[in-house]
């Protein structure tokens, strides 16, 4: 697959596929402190699936430094 | 919504709330899942009351594993969690400080199983700074392979099992030595590290277990991901670690689980390249050519299981008279009839003949592997029969097969002994005498075919041991249930008033050895069986009654006049209930002790029974009154 459009709702998806958390659009401006279950290494793991979904590499380092999951979605499309 | 069958399967059972109750049902939903779909589940799996799973299915083994490593393991909890339940087990995984495993290996271990998962850095950690030489990996190896010796034993002494993986060589390390013949050498010390991290593993310190990662790292996608390495020192990438967790959970299954015993085999498309009933055995690949090499190597494969107590069997839709010729005169066939412990070969859907396997070898269906180039057949099989494993292989791509049958361990074991090497044939005698029976329309047939002979012997002290055990486990064939010691069995041989007379049995296919024994007492003109119990595995022969013949025989010919026996009824005896009375006993009276008494007055003696050879080596009737040694 080449590169592919990630919408947020897609986004969404593959959170919850690769994390096991139920997270839905209310969480998307949720600061990471405050996100149930959530660690950074459940990020990179999202990361890597985002390679393989869209077959482009993603910005790993800014999507570290998001504080939020609106953050890891715009560096990831942007 | 995902893609992901098995994903949205587990998902509904969670949004159902009932993940820890029907942790079986996810099992089976996970067999046929890939190593991402698995790790997704466990992800759910994960956060499951484990304790809440394990009482529902008391059945299912509750393992507690604790990761441990030189980098963040953090990632391996989901897919080990959904590697181990899709083996059926209750994993409750728990991941420890990442670079932690020094400080975690250093105490006796209270997980049932701690996976020390190692890396590179656990040596480049301990060189010098900035810069290094291939002198200072030695001495870190060194130090570090000390250290990992010492506490291998250390964490294992509490009885759990540790398992430490090697750690591979990666180019980011060995490219940064210039000198091509030192970038040798730093190859050489680091295999020799990893070569004596893999000996800790052979049996050298009870519970150690060590998996090799080289063959992983070599056969997954990239096997690190630097951006993993650095920002959240992450050692190895997701493929990498989801082939892990796969192998680590097949080895937590060969310590925990159950066994997988009987690979059964399809023949065209599997076995061998080709269809049978269109081309006959001449048109089948199985030498030379594409498809002839790749079978060729499967079947070395096989062959190569069985002859590490991996039992072989074959389940085909074929004719079974062609699939026999085939697997008895074919030149080329490298696993041959005589390997396998049964060939079922039947035009029935798999799904319906292949618990037939297990069923004439006499083990349970859940130890059954079944490989098959049909999705139909592996797909109605999983379907239906959840217990059985199952591995899909391409006839398309037959080059395949063998990896495929290798890559998921099914038959790892964590020690193969030399008895589990020979249960292999115990298992094919018996799978032949099944098979061999149904190809008997009369039972009267079979047993003539069968050529049972039953040889009654006189015990030697050698045969004390047996002995007890007969009259210790038999429960159904046991007409008194009078346990005995070595040393009552060795008391009754001594006694000369007492006739001890094991039997022993065989047929055509094999020896049965000593199944059964009777205690007989002579007082004045009369003989008393005190006890007769025979092993249930061999009845539906009529040998209890060539049995009982001879012993009356015996007692007529040394000059009783009659013979007497008890059957003590218990729960489980009920089938030898009759046993006398069918043989010529009349009913003594009750003497109200709950023992039913019999007599039999010996004119009359039970008839021969034809289809089986009787060989009576009890001694010879002595001079009248004289008592009888019964020694060898």
């Amino acid at each position: 697959m080449s590169t592919t459009v990630l919408d947020t709702d897609r986004f969404l998806t593959l959170l919850r596929d690769e994390t096991g958390l139920a997270v839905d659009a209310g969480d998307l401006d949720t600061p990471f402190d405050d996100l149930p279950g959530w660690d950074s290494v459940m990020l990179l793991k999202v990361l890597t699936a985002v390679e393989q979904a869209t077959g482009s590499p993603a910005p790993m380092l800014e999507v570290l430094e998001a504080r939020d999951l609106r953050g890891v979605h715009t560096a990831i499309v942007r | 919504m995902s893609a992901d069958a098995p994903l949205d399967a587990v998902r509904a059972i969670r949004d159902a709330g009932e993940l820890a109750t029907r942790w079986p049902e996810v099992a089976a939903i996970l067999a046929a899942a890939d190593v991402e779909s698995t790790a997704r589940a466990g992800a759910l799996l994960a956060a499951v009351d484990h304790h809440e799973a394990h009482r529902a299915h008391p059945e299912l083994p509750l393992v507690e594993v604790l990761l441990t490593g030189s980098g963040t393991v953090s990632p391996l909890v989901p897919r080990l969690t959904g590697e181990l339940a899709r083996q059926q087990i209750v994993g409750r995984v728990t991941a420890g400080d990442p670079g932690g495993y020094a400080l975690a290996l250093a105490e006796p271990g209270t997980a049932d199983v701690t996976l020390c998962l190692l890396d590179a850095s656990a040596v480049f950690d301990r060189l010098p700074q900035p810069t290094w030489t291939v002198d200072d990996v030695s001495a870190a190896c060194d130090e570090l392979g000390a250290q990992l010796a010492e506490s291998a034993r250390l964490h294992t002494a509490g009885g759990g099992a540790l398992v430490l993986t090697t750690a591979p060589l990666w180019p980011l390390w060995a490219d940064q030595i210039l000198d091509l013949r030192e970038r040798a050498r730093l190859g050489a010390v680091w295999r020799r590290f990893n070569a004596e991290l893999l000996e800790l593993g052979t049996g050298a310190i009870e519970g150690v277990h060590v998996v090799d990662l080289d063959p992983i790292a070599a056969t997954t996608g990239p096997a690190r991901d630097p951006r993993l390495e650095i920002y959240a020192h992450v050692a190895y990438s997701d493929t990498l670690l989801g082939a892990l967790a796969r192998r680590v959970a097949h080895l937590v299954r060969a310590l925990r689980g159950r066994p997988r015993k009987c690979l059964v085999l399809d023949l065209d498309g599997t076995l061998w390249g080709g269809t049978l009933a269109e081309s006959g055995g001449a048109g089948l690949d199985m030498a030379e050519g594409f498809r002839g090499e790749s079978h060729r190597r499967f079947q070395r494969v096989a062959a190569q299981l069985g002859s590490q107590g991996v039992l072989l069997a074959v389940c085909s839709k074929n004719d079974p008279a062609e699939v026999d010729e085939v697997l008895r005169d074919h030149p080329d066939l490298l696993v041959r009839r005589d390997d396998f412990v049964t060939v079922v070969a039947d035009w029935a859907p798999k799904v319906d003949t292949v618990g037939q396997v297990a069923e004439r070898i006499g083990i349970g269906s859940d130890s059954l592997v079944f490989v098959d180039d049909s999705a139909t057949e592996t797909g109605l099989v999983r379907l239906k029969r959840p217990e059985i494993a199952v591995i899909d292989v391409n006839a398309r791509e037959p080059a395949t097969h063998a990896d495929r049958l290798l890559a998921e361990g099914w038959f790892d074991s964590a020690a193969i002994t030399d008895e589990d090497r020979k249960r292999a044939g115990r298992y094919r005698t018996e799978g032949r005498r099944a098979e061999f029976r149904a190809g008997f329309s009369s039972l009267t047939d079979y047993l003539k075919e069968l050529d049972t002979t039953l040889t009654l012997f006189a015990p030697g002290p050698g045969d004390v041991h047996r002995l007890a055990q007969l009259t210790q486990r038999t429960n159904q064939f046991n007409l008194t249930t009078l346990r005995m010691d070595e040393a009552a069995v060795r008391a009754a041989l001594a006694d000369p008033a007492v006739l001890v007379s094991p039997v022993r049995v065989g047929d055509r296919f094999g020896d049965h050895g000593v199944i059964g024994t009777a205690f007989l007492r002579r007082t004045g003109p009369r003989v008393e069986i005190d006890n007769l119990v025979m092993s249930c595995r061999v009845l539906g022969r009529g040998i209890e009654s060539a049995w009982l013949r001879e012993l009356l025989h015996w007692a007529a010919a040394h000059g009783a006049t009659e013979v007497t026996a008890d059957h003590r009824p218990t729960p489980r005896n009920g089938r030898v209930a009759t046993l006398y009375p069918d043989h010529g006993f009349t009913a003594l009276p009750d003497r109200g002790d709950g023992v039913h008494r019999y007599r039999h007055d010996l004119t009359t003696l039970p008839p021969a029974v034809e289809h089986l050879t009787v060989v009576s080596e009890l001694p010879a009737p002595a001079p009248a009154t004289a008592p009888t040694e019964e020694k060898r």
